[in-house]
């Protein structure tokens, strides 16, 4: 009992739960959903996916929203495929580019919030559309077609049995943000910002440096989010991003993550992927309208909102013994 | 004035124009005369009454949003599902329409839709006690979703155009004002009067500047919000069947990224975002000059694909130059 009750307050052990029981639901309803192509696919959607819900999630750990994550992906998606198809630039400088403006304009976002002390809902909200802007400027609306073949195979062959090229970088930022936020100064930081702010700065971090590097963390993610996208689709689609906001509040909410800040885990928020994967997954295999797919996101985060709460009631007091 | 008024009436008259603009609308008018000064220069179609007359069209489908949203952000409430609500409404009562109801019905139900929309927002966020914001950010994708799935993707047409209906709220002006302009103009004014001069005006206003001083007053904290909400949703729908009275049509897409004009015009209009200040004259000064910079980006030939970034940017402007104005370094986060 001792043994289920400490378990049962990690965050990513009813998610866990959850995941298990949906793959046997599913499995079991539909017996191709565990061929290995089918994992395959799934893997790809949840390496893409996850990293969208990484970039929101440090935003959410400093008790912030970022509505400017599908459009700094989008941008640096385009960029990538621009780069490569109009400039001829090799693969890794391209990349290396694209994140560079995600950075930069996760920068723009922090600097502003934390220079204006206006809430961050609004200031990405209006930074939303400058970055769309900027891309359909560009782009005019029309997507790069000119993706190199390495890029495209890399963007969708397995390396290893049903593991895609694209579960690499995702693994290795969803290590890092653990490492950071659970090992590294500047990751208490962020959390101890989130978690009271006043009390932060009393105890000496600088609050505007936080958030800047949170916000830029958040944009570099995004940025690398569009990109695998980009090399996923083959093609450097501008509406890249436009869907991304809802999915990714869903995953860090499902994982435990609290709205006001300081409190998220990386390992329940990449189950939380998994979960919203498998409920697509299922809602595609059971010929379900797609534009439902939405409705089941949204009401999935709010009764994952309100599982938070509850939890916190119960947990309280268990706490304090 | 050409008589010398007594000292009372000069004090009168000053409290009175002190209480119609305030600190703010003053900038706003500023920067409206400006805008207005600006497209005047640039461009010799902008001072026709046709331009003009269609600039107030453009703003009336945001007008009604923004009233609601404007309510509820007076309130220390935010509401950024208004734009699928919208869209959802209009959907509803084309389909209606469509499937052979008498029209008033069907304008009846789209509100309806609009209303129940803006109580199931209010609902929730009471009873899981979520911010309202992380609510309607969910119902902005489920109404887009529903209002996709019901049309099927696809526009709503094929409406019959000639009925009573499409007549009035379609086609009806006096003069080159249309009926929708006019009904939007005075559902306007009167929330602003209700706003000023009642007690309920001041109840809300006391509720967004603090909620906790308000509830131990005695006033409905809670209850007020799930109204604002629900009236921020019922005149989004209002505007949605005005919408398919206008274009004989509903695109389920109807209202995407109204969101962020609608929030632009209430904060352009000195509505402060963490609630207890603002007026619904201010609210229409904003979606003035938002919609004279629509009309002066096209004016000028800006691509439309331009547009959205530089109407984010104008944003941020005007944010910065609100929080410059009120003090700098003075807090405004909502």
């Amino acid at each position: 009992m001792q043994f289920l009750s400490r378990y049962g307050r990690t965050d990513w052990f009813g998610p866990l739960l959850v995941t298990i029981l949906a793959a046997i639901i599913v499995g079991s309803l539909s017996p191709s959903f565990l061929s290995a192509f089918n994992i395959q696919v799934l893997l790809l959607a949840v390496a893409i996916n996850a990293l969208v819900a990484y970039s929101q999630m440090i935003i959410i750990a400093i008790g912030e929203m970022n509505l400017s994550v599908g459009a700094i992906g989008g941008l640096a998606a385009i960029s990538f495929a621009g780069m490569m198809q109009v400039w001829h630039m090799p693969i890794l400088p391209a990349a290396l580019l694209g994140i560079l403006i995600g950075l930069l304009g996760g920068i723009i976002n922090g600097v502003i919030i934390s220079l204006t002390g206006i809430s961050a809902f609004v200031i990405t909200l209006a930074s939303l559309s400058i970055y769309k802007g900027i891309n359909l400027g560009i782009t005019e609306a029309q997507p790069f077609y000119g993706i190199p073949n390495l890029v495209k195979h890399l963007g969708n062959a397995p390396f290893l049995g049903p593991l895609p090229w694209l579960i690499i970088p995702t693994a290795i930022v969803g290590f890092g943000l653990w490492l950071m936020l659970t090992r590294l100064p500047i990751g208490r930081c962020i959390l101890a910002v989130g978690g009271n702010r006043h009390a932060a700065e009393l105890s000496g971090i600088s609050i505007r440096l936080t958030v800047i590097v949170a916000h830029a963390l958040s944009g570099a993610i995004a940025a690398l989010a569009g990109i695998l996208l980009c090399a996923r689709l083959q093609i450097g689609q501008p509406t890249i991003g436009d869907d991304w906001l809802i999915l990714s509040f869903a995953a860090p909410v499902i994982g435990g993550a609290v709205l006001t800040g300081g409190h998220v885990s990386v390992g329940a928020t990449t189950l939380g992927v998994v979960i919203v994967a498998i409920i697509t997954e299922a809602l595609v295999l059971f010929n379900i309208d797609p534009f439902l797919v939405q409705v089941v996101l949204g009401v999935l985060i709010l009764w994952a909102v309100g599982i938070n709460r509850l939890r916190e009631f119960r947990l309280k007091p268990l706490r304090r013994a | 004035m050409t008589t010398t008024p007594n000292d009372s009436e000069r004090g009168w008259i000053r409290r009175n124009t002190r209480s119609v603009l305030r600190f703010e609308e003053l900038g706003i008018l500023g920067a409206m005369v400006l805008f207005f000064v600006v497209g005047t220069v640039s461009s010799p179609y902008f001072l026709t009454v046709n331009n003009l007359a269609g600039i107030l069209q453009n703003i009336t489908f945001l007008g009604f949003l923004s009233i609601g949203v404007g309510l509820a952000l007076m309130a220390g409430e935010i509401d950024i599902s208004v734009g699928s609500v919208f869209g959802l409404t209009a959907v509803v009562s084309a389909m209606v329409i469509k499937a052979g109801y008498p029209i008033t019905e069907a304008a009846a139900l789209g509100v309806l839709t609009g209303l129940a929309c803006g109580l199931v927002n209010g609902l929730v966020a009471q009873l899981i006690r979520v911010p309202v914001i992380v609510v309607t950010l969910a119902t902005l994708g489920i109404y887009r979703a529903i209002a996709l799935a019901l049309a099927g993707g696809s526009p709503v047409g094929g409406l019959p155009a000639s009925h009573l209906f499409f007549d009035i709220f379609g086609q009806g002006a006096v003069g080159q004002i249309s009926f929708i302009t006019i009904l939007f103009l005075v559902v306007a004014l009167v929330v602003e009067i209700i706003l000023r001069c009642t007690s309920s005006g001041f109840r809300l206003l006391a509720i967004g500047s603090n909620p906790q001083a308000a509830h131990l007053v005695g006033f409905h904290v809670e209850r007020t919000r799930i109204l604002l909400l629900a009236f921020s949703g019922l005149i989004a729908g209002v505007s949605g069947v005005c919408s398919v009275a206008y274009l004989d049509t509903a695109g389920p897409t109807a209202g995407s990224g109204y969101e962020l004009s609608v929030l632009a015009a209430v904060i352009i209009g000195g509505v402060k975002l963490s609630g207890g200040r603002g007026s619904i004259f201010g609210v229409l000064l904003g979606l003035c000059v938002i919609g004279i910079f629509q009309n002066l980006v096209v004016l000028w030939g800006i691509s439309p694909n331009w547009a959205q970034g530089v109407s984010g940017l104008v944003l941020i402007a005007a944010m910065t130059l609100t929080w410059l104005a009120g003090g700098g370094g003075r807090s405004t986060a909502a």
